[in-house]
């Protein structure tokens, strides 16, 4: 048996933080009934309560738009979707909704193809309504708990001392908490200073739903919100509410779901800033009044983060891996069209200031800085203060600010200009301008040429403010959206694939003539070759050569972000993240062609570009280390790494992929290689003195990294967020996560407080050596289960095929992104993982979150049954185990194997019949194994016990999901 | 699954017309369009359904 050491026994291998210790890490394990979640009896609750609304507005208009014997049908279809979940049955066993099943076909086979149509439709608006109603039920709890008078916890001192792992702590829970546990001041603060979130929204292809029904879902969403929340109303305005929302509903239903033609990038990058536009621009001061808030209460004198701790990035309109349609030109115009909407904002706020800021010389004093300013804006601007003097010379905030309004609006020409123009055309520094009151003079320097020109501008007058005592939020809440979104709105990372760098440069390499083309090098004569290159400034790059598409696209990608690094600043494009990255020479690859561009100084040894590995199979997360400790080791990439982050230690960003290493490899392999790596390469950057910021390529469904993000931050091993964290929001939770306000401030919040927690409490629990010698074990067994049934089953591939709807997935015109790698073959090498990930779910086996885990802790307790204790044991102490056992029973309880063997029946072709029978009966035996020893593990009776408001959820989707499958 | 089923049998038709047609259980026919229409809808509320409700 497999004891686990005492704390002393496990000495941590890394370096220990400056961080106080959690007393329920390794030695006290919290209560038990506290780490399963909330009861959350008033989930339930509402839930119950909300969805006879929903019912109710979905049987109303289902009755006024189909014809009645319709309308009947469907719902007889839907009453009979009833019955228990189905994650719990074992297959073939006669249960209430296994007999439902017979009559729910007979129903569809009684219908036509337009009615067949119509209840996929219907089902699909149902399922929509309840989206919305549990975004509001979670809006709702999230509002409940800031309401509290007490957090949770505080009256009873042996309850565990920080959140559990499962209920998000707000920020005045955990710093209620924090005190509690004797959290010196100065190291809240140390970490408040360094915080540093950033979260990158991508365009992935599962986001299946039409930017015009998402419109009508909003309004629906807010009808609903005004319908709950009308205690106040009288019954006629309660009827009139109920009406609007059935109409809205109604043209919902008439409206077309399915897109009428393939996304472009740039109807994509529209689609990801509308959350920008409709929630984030005015929900950030707001996350910013909480946290300042909060520390009021238990830090009042810490000082808080800066309003720029949590920031966007995008890879919408900059990814370009495995995209075509993503050129320069296009991420040239993202560019512009991001910069434009935030001019748009600021123009709008800046009127909005100059009409409340009336306050006059007469009755009030003005800070000295001030007066000194609008006298140099009046020699730099003799224009604007012909204009405006008269009417504002004694109202010197009024003046100040059309200065300022002015200036924007010049900025934002200019900004028509450069989107008009090509990126290869440059246009000079004046701005002509035919409106305004500048009336068509042309103009030198007068729009801002950076962002800090701006903010200098409104930190001026929020001072005078100050000053003569007097404050004003919507001034703090602009300075704070200038901190945070900048003029570029969200930095784009540009994204590529490693092959498209050594293909640009072996061609580069026969051009020159050299004694030996770069593709014919091996790894230390590139890294030679390309480190002498690097030191030169001579150019390798002739404007005269000619080139073949796919090189001359790779060059102009450089050139295009020198380009807009000169126009925008380094803050609009800093990041190149190489995909598939395997070895050194994948990074010096893209500082070399950086070089070529002007990014990279040789002699100053400057970069403008943080070159981002992207690690995503399983052995170069296992290789990860060994690579990033050769180029640490190489002088001139630590300087270039010195000189790419201001006065601070040297910066390494690295990022891991859930994705691809979870298709290659399987869940329980995935996770705990990319767990060893962020240790290995966080004792690494230690060593050598290097900040790491490791980028989470994760989110969407489990298969791809996904799940709750509080825990997933939570479960990161202790000391490697140090207060920095990216990571990917996946176009497909983009509606759930940020389409409401406080829904967004929730996961904002939620993402925050995670990384403080997680950065805050260190544990020993991670280097415990017998934990992480099974870990190592089960990952190897669940790695070869997975393997031999995906990548080593000769009739898989054509079982995943034909048993989900994976080539019609590929017809639903939902990205601009190709579904397979550009190599063409029909194998799953080429097949992406997104669209791998959708099919299991589709035809509800979801495989690639699952397969392989059973089989690998039963071998484990086959060599030792004793170990089912310490498995227990792992599940309650250690944030990883439980984080990984958590998410393999959330996606146990949505699979239903029922249904999915109709699938293997119903579509699978005669002549494999035998075969694919064969592989049900393995996923099915290993999904009872899995089921029964997650259950044995986690001590719950049914799957989710531990978090009912899930459960519920999951339960009545299952049921009512019914149809939909076998339609 | 019976409209991919459906789809899917008339795909491995020889080459048709847009205008081919399949004879469902109903007895009527119906274009590919229409069938993959079908289809697709329907994945569309399978993937409303299994949204991460975690």
């Amino acid at each position: 048996m497999i004891m686990e050491p005492s704390p002393a026994q496990s000495a941590p291998m890394r370096q220990p933080l400056p961080a106080i210790e959690t007393p329920g890490d390794a030695t006290a394990a919290p209560a038990p009934e506290s780490l399963q979640g909330q009861p959350a009896p008033q989930v339930t609750q509402l839930l119950g309560e909300r969805l006879e609304l929903v019912e109710d507005l979905w049987q109303t208009v289902l009755r006024s738009e189909c014809p009645p014997q319709q309308a009947e049908r469907l719902l007889r279809l839907k009453a009979l979707s009833g019955g228990d979940g189905p994650a719990d049955r074992r297959p073939g066993a006669p249960t209430e909704t296994a007999v439902a099943a017979d009559a729910i076909v007979q129903l569809i086979r009684e219908m036509d193809l337009a009615e067949a149509i119509s209840a996929a439709r219907a089902f699909s608006l149902y399922f929509q309504l309840v989206n919305i109603l549990e975004q509001h039920i979670e809006e709702d709890s999230y509002l409940a708990s800031l309401k509290a008078q007490h957090p949770s916890g505080l009256s009873d001192p042996f309850v565990p001392p920080l959140a559990s792992q499962t209920q998000p702590a707000t920020f005045r829970e955990l710093f209620t908490r924090l005190r509690g546990l004797g959290l010196p001041p100065a190291r809240l603060e140390q970490l408040l200073r360094e915080l540093d979130i950033r979260l990158v929204f991508t365009a992935h292809p599962t986001e299946i739903v039409r930017h015009t029904v998402r419109h009508k879902q909003r309004r629906v969403a807010a009808l609903i919100q005004k319908l709950q929340q009308s205690d106040l109303l009288n019954l006629d305005d309660r009827h009139s509410l109920r009406l609007q929302l059935e109409e809205e509903i109604r043209l919902w239903w008439r409206t077309d779901e399915l897109h009428q033609f393939k996304p472009s990038v740039l109807d994509e990058v529209d689609y990801a800033l509308h959350y920008f536009q409709q929630v984030l621009f005015e929900a950030m001061p707001q996350l910013r009044q909480r946290i300042h808030g909060a520390l009021q209460a238990s830090y009042p004198d810490v000082v808080p983060p800066q309003d720029a701790f949590c920031t966007f990035g995008s890879w919408v309109g900059s990814d370009r891996d495995g995209n075509p349609s993503v050129t320069p030109e296009i991420t040239w115009r993202t560019a512009c069209y991001q910069r434009q909407l935030m001019l748009e904002r600021y123009i709008s706020a800046v009127k909005g200031l100059r009409d409340q800021l009336s306050i006059s010389m007469q009755w009030s004093q003005v800070s000295a800085p001030l007066l000194e300013s609008l006298e140099m804006d009046r020699l730099r601007f003799p224009e604007i203060y012909e204009e405006r003097a008269a009417r504002y010379r004694l109202e010197p905030y009024r003046l100040k600010l059309s200065y300022t309004l002015e200036r924007l609006r010049l900025t934002h020409l200019r900004n028509q200009q450069l989107a008009a123009s090509s990126w290869e055309s440059p246009i000079d520094g004046s701005t002509s301008t035919d409106d305004g009151i500048l009336g068509g003079q042309a103009v030198q320097d007068l729009h801002y040429t950076a962002v800090a020109e701006f903010r200098n501008d409104l930190e001026l007058i929020g001072d005078s403010l100050e000053a003569t005592g007097l404050s004003c939020e919507p001034l703090q809440n602009l300075v704070s959206q200038v901190h945070i979104f900048g003029f570029t709105l969200a930095s784009l990372d540009i994204r590529q694939e490693s092959t498209r760098h050594s293909d640009a440069l072996d061609e580069l390499s026969r051009y020159l003539q050299l004694p030996q083309a770069y593709g014919e090098m091996d790894e230390e004569q590139r890294i030679d070759w390309l480190l002498q290159e690097l030191r030169t400034r001579r150019p390798l790059v002739s404007a005269a050569a000619r080139w073949s598409a796919a090189t001359a696209e790779t060059l102009d990608v450089f050139r295009l972000l020198q380009r807009l690094q000169q126009e925008f600043g380094s803050r609009i494009c800093r990041t190149y993240i190489i995909s598939m990255s395997h070895t050194v020479s994948d990074l010096l690859e893209v500082l070399l062609l950086a070089k070529e561009a002007g990014l990279v100084d040789p002699k100053t040894q400057h970069s403008n570009l943080l070159v981002v590995p992207l690690f995503e199979t399983v052995e170069d997360l296992q290789g990860a280390p060994a690579v990033m400790e050769r180029l640490f080791n190489e002088p001139f990439y630590r300087q270039l790494l010195a000189s790419s982050n201001g006065a601070g230690k040297p910066l390494q960003e690295l990022m891991l992929g859930y994705s691809d290493s979870n298709k290659d490899s399987g869940f329980l392999s995935s996770n705990w290689e990319i767990h060893r790596a962020q240790i290995a390469l966080q004792q690494l950057a230690i060593n050598h003195d290097v900040a790491l910021r490791i980028f989470h390529g994760r989110g969407g469904s489990v298969g791809r990294g996904g799940g709750p993000a509080y825990q997933a931050i939570l479960a990161q091993p202790s000391g490697t967020l140090n207060g920095r964290i990216k990571i990917t929001e996946q176009g497909e939770v983009l509606a759930s996560k940020y389409s409401l306000p406080e829904l967004a401030l929730y996961n904002l919040e939620t993402v925050t407080t995670a990384v403080l927690q997680n950065s805050l409490v260190t544990s020993h629990v991670d280097d415990t050596p017998s934990w992480n010698e099974l870990m190592m074990r089960l990952a190897a067994r669940s790695r070869q289960h997975y393997r031999s049934l995906v990548h080593d089953n000769p009739d898989l591939v054509a079982f995943f095929q034909q048993v989900t709807p994976i080539e019609e997935i590929s017809k639903l015109q939902i990205s601009s992104r190709p579904a397979r790698r550009k190599s063409g073959a029909k194998d799953l090498s080429s097949l992406r993982a997104i669209p791998w990930v959708f099919g299991w779910t589709q035809s509800r086996f979801l495989l690639p979150s699952w397969f392989g885990v059973g089989a690998a802790l039963q071998e484990e307790l086959d060599r030792d049954p004793e170990q089912l204790e310490l498995l227990q044991r792992l599940y309650q102490r250690w944030p990883f185990f439980r984080m990984l056992i958590s998410k393999v029973e959330m996606t146990l309880s949505k699979v239903d194997l029922d249904l999915a063997h109709h699938y293997v029946q119903a579509l699978g072709r005669p002549s494999h019949r035998e075969s694919f029978e064969a592989i049900f009966q393995v996923i099915a035996s290993e999904f009872v194994l899995t089921r029964d020893l997650v259950l044995k593990i986690s001590g719950h009776g049914r799957l989710l016990d531990g978090d009912p408001g899930l459960q519920l959820s999951v339960d009545l989707r299952n049921r009512t999901i019914i149809p939909l499958g076998f339609l | 699954m019976a409209l991919l089923r459906r789809l899917r049998d008339q795909n491995r038709q020889p080459p048709m017309s847009e205008a081919s047609s399949d004879s469902g259980d109903d007895g009527r026919t119906y274009s590919r369009s229409e069938l993959l229409r079908g289809a697709l809808l329907t994945i569309n509320g399978i993937a409303a359904g299994m949204r991460n409700t975690g």
